[in-house]
């Protein structure tokens, strides 16, 4: 396999500043393309389009066994069995000449070895879809949805938008990652819809959980390792078997742009190693086109939320075991509130791409396609625009507004003075209004004040009301077993840091389903702050302002360099109407805060995390001898000890900076903004400091930090009493 | 040298006739002229002797120069054949075709099933047209013209029948408008030395010069530039139709360009030969034209190309005349100048005369047929054919919507039935498993010798059996073969119903025929949908294999409903189309042409050096652009490559 195509050189592409800047210069043309071919939807999305699946006619037995006439994904399609398929792969050209041609020559194997290893890697991946085990598994599904759920909704508009673009071409379902129900739920809903159910790409960690394996891969998964690197043999089978998924169009295949689970509930940066091997058979024009379905999935709650917010403080996760999904099930005791599932519109990759395939010179289809620099940049922005499409066809949740009010009062007030229902509703209700002015779809389906108060009923065991109304945070972190320090993914943290952390970071967690409205807002008004607290205030210099805060925390926010102005604009725009900026122009040329201050606080205070993570991981960096190098590993490590030290000397009171998350996409910005140098020796990943251009960083990350550091201090020990500390442990 | 060859040129068995095919002869050809020949030794410029065998009384082509009198003038082909519509039932007219003078009751439902026709709703064309535009008249030329003697015209209908092939457009227009620009002027040569005098006064007077051979064109190559201002001069080549001479020994002969193919094959079977060169329009098409087009024969596989049948060629261009001076059977003398000829699609010169590879006819010719029961199995079966070499002299192999058209032309139910025939229908379906809806067939045709044929059916009936495939009868391969040439009137039918129809065509490399059909389909079905196109055909056949790839040739037609420019809506549709066949790895063309249609493809297909040295030969041969016609070369060249 030719090194230059393979995705994982792609995926290290998009962190070198060099292809953002082709990005860029791509951008107005692309932005042509776009307006051409994804006409925003016609109107404001509305609840009232959203059907509950579970509330049907039928009973679930009835369902379930009701006639499977699904609509086909291509008119060519054939059925093939699981055999088939593995036939077709090992007698494709491409694996003949990968194995006869290529990796026995070169590494002298016998090449009877290598058909017997690739036979059983595609084992090994394979999916088996059965209708039977389909049904029974969505019965049971059924039953367990109905009593942890109040619904499941689903855009009915947007399913009959969906149905008109199918039936021509290969179809790929891009859902967004929160949890491990995304798995389920997407077949599920397919079923219901008479749609061709999805061939799924999975990691490989649910193999070895016995029984589950089996159950999704007859559900239709396909398992993908982790990491296969330098595997010739792996990667030419993997993406073999995609392809032939592709080109034969039996099912919609199904992967996850974001690779892996968000435990932060943000969106994750795409990863382009599938979503290249899969656009390999357009590119080449074996398919016409791919339709690309974005979808959004929207939790209430999620079912990892505790979990999640262990695993972002560097508390080892338990590996994936039967036993262990069997302790899990306690979670059925719970209510986990709606789901909102939104397909949104389809995208032709042909159309997105402006049919760049013609003018090539036409190469054999068993050599592998080199992806081109044009082509390159194509994937990059069509990956993230799945992401922002995923976003945008979010329902947000009244509890992600009310954890947005609840942290920043934590953060912000005095211990004496705790918020009560009414302040809550009050502030909610303004920042509801704020969030729908940036687009944003909210589950407000009776009177704020009922709907906010299901929204926290939900929550319980993370947010209390008291009788009188007073809206406090539960510690949910009380009697954590013991951890073993030596397993500790991060520094070992106190036991005290712990019981504050937990469940701040598990209301981030709800707060960051809000950022994606929030993020360039948030960072158009800092800047603007900071401009004028220096002096200037003038268009440009906020820009420049707004341009660095952006490329910083281009790893944490989906905010694709192409979108920059665009961007940038609208964010003026939107405040201006809100009353943050100024909206009398005096000078057109000039920015300056109005009289929303409140919102303009409390948007500032939304990027303090990430302000502190970074300027951290800054101090950390720039403390590395000349010359000396560290892991990534360490570098979390050192950051996360430095930040608790801050946290308990009261100089930083947000715990969820100390989320290895966060900390990791800090080490990742400065790399690609040149702060921090990588290099690999023997393998091995290893960061140094760049003195000159860290220092520099470190200065105007500095200067942000201080602008959005809140005016009321807190030490933890302070904060802890805040918390009430009644709850059980339920880890 | 030359004296040697005189010995191989047998004179008294060379005998030209003609027979007019005119509609009420059908008479066996008339070979009784007996035309005796007059040996002609005549110097040339450069001091080579040539031998000509001129016939003293000259027989009219199968076309007479008034073409309007035998062919349709608005439409394809014979005036007295075409289908028509008879007490709501289709029919075909006349007696040419085998299926002429029948009811096509089962035809006449697929109309309607496939494209929601109602036949009791015809849309006329307009009348003969009586008004042409003026012709731009160059005096001067003209006064010389009159003073050489040669068969001219300037009657409108005339004109008319040489400013447009057989393109989708150019029918359109001829049924409902008038072309911006028409030639001035309609002149026959009749040799080539008569081709020389005028391309020289035209060179002189700055006229414009357009061959025509056949006007079968399918590519706008025959349009005139609307932009043109000059004279422009239509070179009606159909005189210039003789067998100059025949060679038995080396299997070639001299003719002019002006033949046609009926006229040629039928000269050549008198003599126990044939060029074994059949292209679909071989009716009406001429010499020339396939040269000038890179033509390609239905029975290429046993006979070759024209480039493969092409010794020599003749061709006059404002600066001379541009030919070989050697017959060896294969030369290394650098560029072979005879590709720039082949091609040039009148942008060069006029063709003048060819020599031709002839064949003895073949002792044995056996249709056959094999059906399959998906496509996918048909052309894998079709590789591993061409894998062998042991193709046939035709194998096509037609898809699913293609094969129940086939089925549909049938006068009375038969083999696969309507499908009612009972127990066939019943054993292909039931016992062996084929879908109706799925199923393709392959048809055959086996030309040589006894013990070859039998060979070469054995070896592909194996083959195709490996594939799933299963012998399916002579009739049905004839059928397939004797259809191709009614199947071009159909077009005019559907024209009085909202159809439009046209075929386009493309060569691809093996690992991507299947995925081109596939894709070009889904364009196709893409773009009519989104044009709100319900009632539409698009099927393709594998048409011809070569060692390293196929042809497709894909037919698409729709129902155009109350659209105000149908004509419009299905060139958009064609180029979403083309763009799809070359993104999929196809070519621009296998054999049709660029001529106007193609155009904007040509640079990137052949790169911007190409073109460059493509509009070097022009301007040395063709300086003052006498021969605009403006086919293959945009004029642009904004280098992006």
């Amino acid at each position: 396999m030719g090194s230059n195509g393979s995705p994982s050189q792609i995926a290290e592409g998009t962190e070198q500043a060099e292809d953002r800047q082709k990005a860029a210069n791509a951008a107005p043309q692309l932005q042509e393309v776009l307006r051409h071919t994804c006409p925003s939807p016609a109107g404001p999305r509305v609840l009232s389009t959203f059907r509950n699946i579970l509330d049907r006619d039928s009973c679930d037995l009835v369902w379930v066994t009701k006639e499977w006439r699904p609509q086909q994904v291509t008119l060519h399609a054939r059925t093939r069995t699981t055999a088939k398929i593995r036939q077709d792969v090992i007698s494709s050209p491409k694996m003949q000449h990968t194995i006869e041609q290529q990796l026995s020559s070169q590494n002298e194997v016998p090449k009877e070895a290598l058909w017997r290893e690739l036979n059983d890697i595609l084992i090994e991946m394979g999916h088996t879809q059965t209708m039977p085990v389909v049904r029974w598994f969505g019965y049971v599904l059924s039953k367990i949805m109905r009593k942890i759920y109040s619904g499941v909704f689903v855009n009915e508009e947007s399913i009959a938008r969906l149905r008109a673009s199918i039936g021509n071409n290969p179809v790929i379902f891009m859902p967004s990652h929160r949890s491990y129900a995304d798995f389920l739920l997407m077949s599920y809903v397919c079923f219901h819809y008479n749609i061709m159910l999805p061939v799924i790409a999975a990691g490989m960690d649910f193999v070895s959980m016995w029984g589950v394996g089996r159950l999704l891969r007859d559900s239709g998964a396909f398992f993908i390792r982790r990491s296969f690197g330098n595997d010739k043999l792996y990667w030419a089978a993997f993406s073999e078997y995609v392809q032939t998924l592709i080109t034969a169009g039996e099912n919609p295949i199904e992967f996850f742009v974001e690779g892996t689970r968000s435990r932060t509930a943000k969106s994750l940066c795409p990863k382009l190693g599938l979503l290249s091997v899969a656009l390999e058979p357009y590119l080449t024009g074996q398919v016409s086109d791919i339709v690309v379905v974005p979808i959004n999935i929207s939790y209430d709650r999620t079912l990892e939320e505790t979990l999640y917010s262990y695993e972002l403080l560097g508390v080892p996760k338990p590996k994936e075991s039967t036993s262990g999904l069997f302790k899990a099930l306690n979670v059925l005791d719970e209510q986990y509130g709606r789901i909102h599932i939104d397909f949104t519109e389809p995208i032709s990759v042909n159309k997105f791409f402006g049919d760049l395939r013609s003018p090539k010179l036409m190469r054999p289809l068993h050599l592998p396609h080199q992806i081109t620099p044009d082509e390159s940049t194509r994937i990059i922005w069509l990956a993230n625009y799945v992401v922002r499409q995923q976003q945008k066809n979010a329902v947000i949740s009244l509890f992600s507004l009310a954890a947005v009010v609840i942290t920043h009062h934590v953060l912000t007030k005095p211990r004496n003075q705790l918020l009560n229902m009414h302040q809550l509703t009050r502030q909610v209700a303004s920042l509801k209004s704020a969030a729908e002015s940036f687009g944003a779809l909210i589950d407000c389906r009776d009177n704020l004040e009922v709907s906010l108060q299901d929204a926290l009923h939900i929550h319980k065991s993370l947010i209390v009301t008291s009788k009188d109304g007073q809206v406090q945070v539960k510690n949910v972190a009380a009697a954590q077993a013991p951890v073993d320090p030596a397993k500790m993914k991060g520094h070992s943290l106190q036991d005290k840091t712990l019981q504050v952390g937990v469940p701040m970071v598990m209301l981030q967690h709800y707060v960051n389903q809000t950022l994606h409205l929030f993020i360039c807002p948030a960072i158009v008004s800092l800047s603007v702050q900071q401009s004028i607290n220096q002096g200037s205030g003038m268009k440009a210099n906020v820009f420049a302002k707004y341009q660095f805060l952006r490329t910083l925390l281009s790893h944490e926010f989906i905010l694709h360099k192409a979108w920059e102005t665009m961007d940038f604009e609208q964010s003026i725009q939107q405040l201006q109407k809100l009353g943050v900026l100024d909206e009398s122009l005096h000078d057109s040329m000039k920015l300056s805060l109005g009289s929303n201050s409140h919102l303009q606080q409390i948007l500032c205070q939304l990027l303090l995390p990430f302000l502190a993570g970074y300027s951290s991981a800054c101090s950390t960096m720039s403390e590395v001898p000349a010359g000396k190098t560290v892991s990534l590993n360490e570098a979390l490590k050192s950051t996360q000890a430095r930040l608790e030290k801050l946290l308990l000397s009261a100089q930083l009171n947000h715990h969820y900076s100390l989320s290895l998350d966060l900390l990791t996409a800090a080490v990742n910005s400065l790399t690609s903004m040149g702060a921090v140098i990588k290099n690999k020796e023997n393998g091995k990943v290893l960061y140094s400091p760049n003195s000159n251009r860290l220092r520099q960083v470190t200065q105007i990350v500095g200067d942000f930090l201080q602008l959005v550091a809140p005016i009321c201090r807190k030490s933890q020990d302070e904060q802890a009493r805040l918390l009430i500390t009644r709850a059980k442990a339920r880890l | 040298m030359a004296t040697d060859r005189s010995s191989f040129l047998v004179k008294q068995d060379v005998r030209l006739s003609h027979c007019s095919m005119s509609a009420e002869s059908k008479e066996a050809p008339t070979n009784g002229d007996s035309n005796s020949f007059v040996e002609v030794y005549s110097a040339e410029n450069n001091g080579q002797q040539f031998r000509k065998a001129v016939k003293v009384n000259l027989t009219p082509s199968a076309i007479p120069k008034r073409r309007q009198e035998l062919l349709k003038w608005n439409g394809w082909g014979y005036e007295d054949s075409k289908f028509a519509v008879r007490k709501g039932v289709i029919w075909f007219t006349g007696n040419r075709y085998p299926i002429g003078e029948l009811e096509l009751p089962y035809f006449t439902q697929w109309t309607k099933d496939v494209f929601n026709v109602d036949l009791s709703k015809p849309i006329t064309p307009q009348p003969p047209i009586s008004k042409f535009p003026d012709p731009i008249i160059n005096t001067d030329f003209m006064a010389e013209i009159r003073k050489c003697n040669l068969v001219i015209s300037d009657d409108g209908m005339d004109r008319l029948f040489r400013a447009h092939g057989h393109t989708l457009h150019d029918i359109y227009i001829l049924r409902v408008g008038m072309f911006a620009r028409i030639p001035d002027l309609v002149i026959w040569p009749d040799s080539h030395d008569e081709v020389v005098k005028i391309v020289e006064l035209a060179t002189k007077y700055n006229v414009v010069i357009m061959p025509y051979g056949g006007g079968t064109s399918v590519t706008c190559a025959n349009s005139c530039p609307e932009e043109e201002k000059r004279m422009i001069v239509s070179l009606d080549m159909s005189q210039m139709n003789r067998i100059l001479w025949l060679d038995r020994d080396n299997l070639v002969a001299c003719i002019e360009a002006g033949i046609i193919g009926q006229d040629l094959e039928k000269e050549l079977k008198i003599n126990g030969f044939t060029t074994g060169h059949e292209p679909d329009s071989h009716e009406f098409s001429s010499l020339g034209g396939w040269v000038a087009t890179r033509a390609s024969g239905m029975k290429k596989n046993v006979y070759g190309n024209i480039e493969d049948l092409l010794v020599h060629v003749r061709m006059v261009t404002p600066t001379g005349v541009l030919e070989k001076h050697t017959q060896g059977p294969r030369v290394s003398i650098g560029p072979d100048f005879n590709h720039v000829v082949l091609g040039s699609e009148g942008t060069l010169g006029v063709i003048t005369e060819v020599v031709l590879k002839i064949r003895p006819l073949p002792a044995c010719k056996k249709y056959g047929s094999i059906i399959f029961p998906d496509f996918e199995s048909g052309v894998n079966c079709m590789r591993e054919i061409a894998k062998k070499r042991c193709q046939p002299a035709s194998i096509r192999l037609v898809d699913n919507e293609q094969f129940k058209f086939g089925q549909a032309l049938k006068a009375e139910p038969s083999f696969f039935g309507h499908i009612t025939d009972g127990f066939k229908r019943f054993y292909v379906t039931k016992m062996k498993g084929y879908n109706v809806h799925k199923m393709v067939v392959a048809t055959l045709l086996f030309e040589g010798e006894q013990s070859t044929v039998e060979n070469q059916e054995k070896m592909v009936y194996e083959i195709a059996h490996q594939f799933g495939g299963m012998p399916a009868g002579e009739v049905n391969g004839q059928r397939g073969y004797t259809l191709t040439f009614v199947i071009a009137y159909i077009r005019d039918l559907g024209f009085d119903f909202n159809i439009v129809a046209e075929s386009f065509e493309t060569s691809v490399p093996w690992d991507r025929t299947l995925s081109l059909c596939r894709n070009v389909k889904g364009r196709v079905a893409a773009e009519c949908k989104a044009r709100g196109i319900l009632h539409y055909l698009m099927t393709c056949r594998v048409t011809q294999t070569y060692d390293a790839g196929s042809v497709v040739y894909f037919y698409f037609a729709f129902n155009y409903g109350d659209m105000p420019d149908p004509c419009h809506v299905y060139e958009e549709i064609e180029e979403a189309a083309r763009n799809e066949i070359l993104a999929s790895g196809g070519s621009l063309s296998h054999h049709h042409g660029i001529g106007k249609v193609r155009k904007k493809w040509y640079r990137q297909q052949v790169s911007s050096q190409g073109v460059h040295l493509f509009r070097a030969i022009k301007h040395k041969l063709d300086p003052t652009n006498i021969f605009a016609s403006g086919n293959l070369d945009s004029g642009e060249l904004k280098a992006k490559l």
